[in-house]
This record gives C-alpha cells, structure tokens and sequence, in this order.
C-alpha cells in the first residue's frame, strides 16, 4: 500500500467513529439491487401466479395474465430470494466484512431447507413435528401449511443456488467500487 | 463519545441484520412455495392440516385385448405411510371388491381381455380418510383403434368449421404452420383476436383427413383424444387463458366434449385435453339443428352418418386483445367393439 494510500486510509478509518453511517452508498446500492429484484419476483405473482387467495398482496386485476417472463416465470421467485436477501444482508454487514459471502451461503441453505420440506415424503412428517413442538399458533400453522401445500421442484433448488450465486458474484464485482469510495 | 458511537453502530446492525432475517423467512413462507401468494386463505380449517388426496392415473383408459394396463396411485397430504388396497367393480361402481395382492402403489393387468371392459377400480389407503375415493375406468376393444392424427399441421389439411349457433361474433383469426418449435417439430400457431362487446371468441376446426363413417367401418364404442397446448403471446391488456375441446361433426351438427377443464396458460407445451373413453353421452350439441326426442346425438351407432373430428378453441380476454396459440399432436383415436 502507497504512502498516499495509507494515509487516505487513515484518514477514512479516523473518520469511522464520526457518524453512524459512514458507508451509505455501498447500503443504498447493495438494497436497491435486492428491491429491484424483489420487485421483479413480486411481478411473477402479480402476472402470472393465482393469488386470489392472497392475504399480503391485493389481487392486480390489470396484471394477472401477462406472460412477462416466458419459461423463466416458474423458477424466477425461486431465483431472487436468495439474491435480494443476501444482499440485504451484505448491506447490514459492516463494510468489508467477510461474512458478505455467508450470507448469500445461509440464504442459499435456507431456500433449500424451505424447498426441500415441500418434499411429499417429508412434509406431512415435518408439519407433524412442528405442530407437535410448538402446538396450535399461527406461525406453526402457516409454516407447516406452506410445507404441506407448497410443491417441491427441482427448478426450484436450482434457481436458489444461482441467485445465491448471482449476489455473491455482485458483491464480488462492486467491492473494489466500495473499497475506492472508501479509500477516496 | 466515538466507543458509544461505534456501540450504536453494531447495535443497529445487528437489530437490522434480525429485521432481514425475520423477513426473509416470512417472505418464504409467504410465498405458498409455489401455490398462491401471502399466506392464502385456507380451503378447510387452518388448524387442521388439509385433506388427505388420491388420484388414480389414468382415471379412464382404453385398451385392446391382449394388451398391458397399468393403473398408478398418487396420494398427497398424507403420512399414512403408503399401503395402498386397490378393488375392482363390475357394476359400475356400486360395489367394490378387493383384489388380493394388490397393495402397492400400482396395479397391472398383463393382458387385458374383453372380461375388462366396463372395470371400473378403485385405490385406497389403509387408515386414511379419504373425501372422494379415487376411480378409474377401464374400456376394452376386440378391435384395433381408427387413429387420425396430426402433428404436422399442413394447411390444406385443416377448414375452418362455420358455427352459426349461440355466439355469432366470431374472433378475427389467422392460422399459420410454423416448422420449429412446436412439440417436437412443426406445430399450428392461432392468433385470435378478441371481438368488441364480447370477453371470449372461439374458433372450430376440422381435419380434412379424419372422416369416420359408422355404417362402412362399424360402430364407435369409445373415443380417445389428445393435443399439446401452448399459450404463445398476448398483444393486450387484461387476463388471458386459452381452452380446447374435441369437436365431432356429423350431419350438419357439431358436438363438443368439453367433459374435462382443458385450460391453456403457460408458454411451455402441455398436454391439455387428453381424455379416454369418451362415450356418446359425453359429448353435447354445440351447433345445429335439435335433436329430436330419441334421438343419438351424436349417433354412434353403425347407422350412424359419417363424423369428421377436429377441435374448438377457446381464448378469454379483453375486448380488443390479439390472443396467439398453437396447438401440436392432436390425435384423435376411435375404438369399436
């Protein structure tokens, strides 16, 4: 490292205890990725997925129907969870911190888990277990609802590993834009 | 000042690091895993976990003589364990009688014979409580099936059946055979437009080379048939989906079998409409003049008048939109005694 390096660095980490925020760029990037793609993953459902049923989202009456994503529509919801969380939870992580890379590795094993619990020879054992453990609350009742009424799909396990892979690969590719923002 | 500062900052990033978490999971969750979105209303009690589900793959079949069927049980919602007891009726589904032996997941007959025919059999699971049981049907012929089939689509092959009858809007339409693509290989792509006033449009087609004539080649006992869908583009706004029927003509009137819900949505090739056995009284007047009482309509019998075959499109939107589609080996078999 250069003199004039070291000294910017110096100047950045005496910096650090001045406010809270320090690195808001590399924040509001690694969150406006992950909305993006929440929002195209959302987009699915709204175009292309029955959500009659729906509780969280209102049903889109001048969306539904649209072929927006062609033979990518099943899979890429699959594909963004893990992508956008894994940022999110990049941007929580304090700058440079290597843990960025075990996030996208635990979103990655928990899409896997939720997926592979929609498995038919292991759902209605799993939601067995949970209602037994934790009885008759809500929470245990939807998630051992989701197991039961969710379709397992190997597309699925496929998408989640590559949007793992995807977010690991943009917090690759951004990093020496932060540590430059932060050296400057 | 600057320990309290730094203090706050790995607070908050932990309490944000929770927030994503716990969001991350509820949006899993609320995903329905493929099914509907944000945590769906419940079609039986939320707290009890849904209905244990059989079905019986194919649930109707036909088969000639001397040939192997074989029946496949697909239970869900289940952890019953998978002991299946599969029975069989000869009186139409009145009463059941078990079949030794069988307890597995499928059941197969290695040579079927006319004994067979009307079977009807049935799959339960030991100590499940099942709703509707699950059935299928079994037809037999001593008679090799008439089969019409196309999977090339030439033009020239195929008019377009005028339909007078209840809906005289007819959709603007072009149809086009397009070489690649289809399942495999060419395939028949349909572009419907949307009339004004109306939310649907249908179009009736017919082959050419399918003509069956009862009185010369005998009477029709059963009738199967089958076509790959594709729900290509929608020029538009609104809600779309596209649905298909096997249409019979015969003396001037036109039948539809719209006893199943063939529903055509995704840009992938699906088979939509595939059903076995169809009978006589499964299918209805769509066109053309009444039926008299007593009547066969359609009359399936050997002095019945020769029948053409072909199939409906249907496609739903809003006034207005262009609705493209394509249709692939349809296949049109006819079974006699």
């Amino acid at each position: 490292m250069s003199q004039a390096a070291r000294i910017q660095r110096a100047g950045c980490t005496s910096r650090q205890g001045l406010t809270l925020f320090d690195d808001s760029r590399r924040v509001g990037s690694l969150a406006a990725i992950g909305c993006l793609a929440l929002a195209l993953g959302l987009l699915v459902y709204l175009t292309e997925r029955d959500i009659a049923g729906a509780a969280l989202i209102p049903s889109v009456a001048a969306l539904a129907g649209f072929q927006l994503f062609g033979a990518l529509g099943p899979w890429l919801p699959s594909f963004v969870h893990p992508f956008a969380f894994s940022l999110f939870t990049a941007a929580a992580l304090s700058p440079g911190s290597a843990w960025r890379y075990h996030a996208c590795v635990f979103w990655c094993v928990v899409n896997l888990a939720f997926e592979c619990g929609q498995y038919p020879l292991i759902s209605a054992p799993l939601a067995k277990v949970l209602q037994g453990s934790f009885g008759p609350s809500s929470t245990a009742r939807m998630v051992s609802n989701y197991f039961l009424r969710g379709t397992f799909d190997g597309g699925d396990i496929a998408a989640a590993v590559l949007g793992a892979v995807a977010a690991a690969v943009v917090l690759r590719l951004l990093q020496p834009v932060w540590e430059s923002d932060h050296a400057s | 000042m600057r320990r309290d500062l730094l203090r706050a900052r790995n607070w908050i990033r932990g309490l944000v690091l929770a927030v994503v978490t716990m969001l991350g999971l509820v949006a899993i969750v609320g995903s329905g895993g493929g099914g509907s979105l944000g945590f769906p209303d419940c079609g039986w009690p939320c707290d009890e976990p849904p209905p244990p589900t059989i079905n019986i793959q194919p649930p109707y079949l036909t088969a000639l003589v001397g040939s192997p069927v074989v029946f496949k049980a697909e239970a869900s919602n289940s952890d019953s364990g998978r002991l299946y007891q599969w029975s069989r009726s000869v009186d139409g589904g009145r009463t059941y009688m078990d079949i030794v032996g069988a307890t597995g997941p499928s059941y197969s007959i290695a040579a079927v014979n006319l004994g067979d025919d009307g079977a009807m059999f049935q799959v339960k699971v030991p100590g499940m409580p099942l709703a509707q049981p699950a059935v299928s049907h079994l037809a037999v012929s001593a008679t090799p099936g008439v089969v019409y089939e196309d999977g090339d689509f030439q033009p020239a092959d195929w008019i377009v059946l005028p339909i007078v009858g209840s809906n005289p809007i007819r959709p603007e339409h072009s149809e086009e055979r397009i070489d690649s693509g289809g399942n495999p290989g060419a395939f028949r792509k349909m572009v419907f437009g949307i009339p004004q006033g109306t939310g649907s449009g249908y179009v009736a087609y017919l082959s050419l080379s399918s003509t069956f004539d009862p009185g010369a080649q005998g009477a029709v006992y059963v009738i199967d048939y089958a076509e790959d869908c594709t729900s290509l583009l929608r020029n538009g706004s609104g809600a779309m989906f596209t649905e298909s029927d096997l249409v019979i003509e015969q003396g001037g009137r036109t039948y539809l079998s719209d006893v199943i819900t063939p529903i055509c949505v995704q840009p992938t090739w699906r088979g939509v409409a595939s059903r076995s056995s169809l009978r006589a009284q499964d299918f209805r007047l769509f066109d053309g003049p009444a039926c008299g009482a007593g009547e066969a309509c359609p009359d399936f019998s050997a002095s019945g008048l020769p029948m053409r075959f072909g199939y409906l499109r249907t496609v739903f939107g809003v006034p207005g939109d262009s609705i493209t589609h394509g249709i692939d080996n349809w296949k049109v078999t006819v079974w006699r005694r």
